[in-house]
């Protein structure tokens, strides 16, 4: 051999610039695609969230001495949720892909919003209506008790009516922790928002 | 992302990204879907990058690692598909470059193992074993070995097709 391998390397590659770069097809389209199938992968993992999240309201009621039944009642406002959340997983994969790339993305953002807001008050309701009767029906069953009877703790004498305060303390805490764990688990939702913004601008450069 | 992420992050490195692709496929359309495929990961995986190396460092690794993962796939597609091995038209369809030098030189790199072909492309790209080591995950002896041993082997095909 005559020349060495560096040196057919070398002698081939003097000029990098001229070297033909395939161009990027669709590199946003497949980009926005990439993002929107993480986001319903994540409305995904939420959904399969309500499966555990059942069982623990079942496992709360029994523990409170509810009886099967009422605990089995407990989890009833989680099946029209299991349907909500399927239908949402739905519906962002139905946003329709037909329009450009930019307007494509602003769709599923607002459906996002949509979804976000709609999941917000929903929890506020659900937990609402699975702590209200809970506490109703073990207030009515255990009348006459303390506080410290009903939970079985030595030396806590509060009357127990106070057991009704736990409902807006829930609700509260759930408000928190729903905007808190959305603030933490949102990078999808960032790269997403980053994208649209990209996007505008290249609309605006006109490139 | 900026807007311009793909001319500031990707284009000034289109060309060892070209380089490895062309090494690791056998068609002109295999080669744009490598290109595309290595892109979007970089892309997709720049917030992982955490400035412990050279963003070209990271670059080479994110293509190497996609190029590898591209060739498992398709070597899958492949032995599901046809048993048979890959007919030499199918391999020279690509052609590097107008350079008859440096297209047998690429034919030659192919008929080397995975790993092999990327440790020769970031030699021949001036890295230093370290820095070889670094991207492929080994050490930097071993690189100085495998090198002398590729070159050996490489001088070989290219004394047989040459002869």
């Amino acid at each position: 051999m005559e020349k060495s391998i560096e040196k057919i390397w070398k002698d081939a590659f003097l000029n990098e610039g001229e070297l033909k770069v395939p161009a990027i097809n669709n590199f946003y389209e497949r980009k926005s695609m990439l993002v929107v199938d993480k986001l319903i992968s994540r409305l995904g993992i939420e959904f399969k969230i309500l499966f555990p999240l059942a069982l623990m309201v079942f496992i709360i009621n029994l523990v409170m001495g509810n009886g099967l039944v009422w605990s089995t009642l407990g989890v009833a406002p989680f099946v029209p949720w299991f349907f909500i959340a399927h239908a949402q997983i739905k519906s962002m994969k139905s946003v329709p892909a037909n329009s450009n790339c930019l307007e494509y993305l602003l769709n599923v953002k607002t459906e996002l919003k949509r979804i976000f807001r709609y999941n917000f008050r929903a929890t506020i309701v659900l937990i609402f209506l699975t702590s209200f009767p809970t506490f109703l029906y073990t207030y009515i069953k255990q009348k006459g008790k303390t506080l410290g009877e009903i939970f079985g703790i030595d030396n806590f004498d509060a009357n127990a009516l106070w057991i009704f305060a736990a409902i807006p303390i829930a609700l509260i805490l759930a408000a928190i922790l729903f905007k808190a764990t959305h603030k933490l688990t949102n990078k999808n939702e960032l790269n997403l928002y980053a994208l649209i913004d990209d996007l505008k601008t290249l609309k605006k450069n006109n490139l | 992302m900026s807007s311009d992420f793909y001319k500031q992050f990707i284009l000034p490195y289109a060309g060892i990204i070209i380089k490895m692709c062309r090494a690791y496929s056998n068609t002109q359309e295999d080669f744009e879907d490598y290109y595309q495929e290595v892109c979007l990961q970089i892309w997709r995986s720049h917030q992982k990058f955490e400035e412990r190396s050279e963003w070209s460092t990271w670059v080479y690794r994110v293509s190497l690692n996609v190029c590898l993962t591209l060739l498992k796939k398709d070597k899958k597609v492949k032995s599901t598909f046809n048993s048979k091995e890959i007919p030499n038209e199918v391999m020279e369809d690509i052609q590097a470059f107008d350079d008859e030098d440096l297209n047998l030189l690429y034919s030659a790199i192919k008929k080397l193992n995975e790993v092999d072909r990327a440790v020769i492309l970031l030699y021949l790209e001036e890295n230093s074993y370290q820095e070889i080591a670094n991207i492929t995950g080994t050490t930097s002896n071993n690189i100085g070995v495998r090198i002398n041993r590729i070159k050996e082997r490489l001088k070989k095909i290219l004394d047989g097709k040459i002869n």
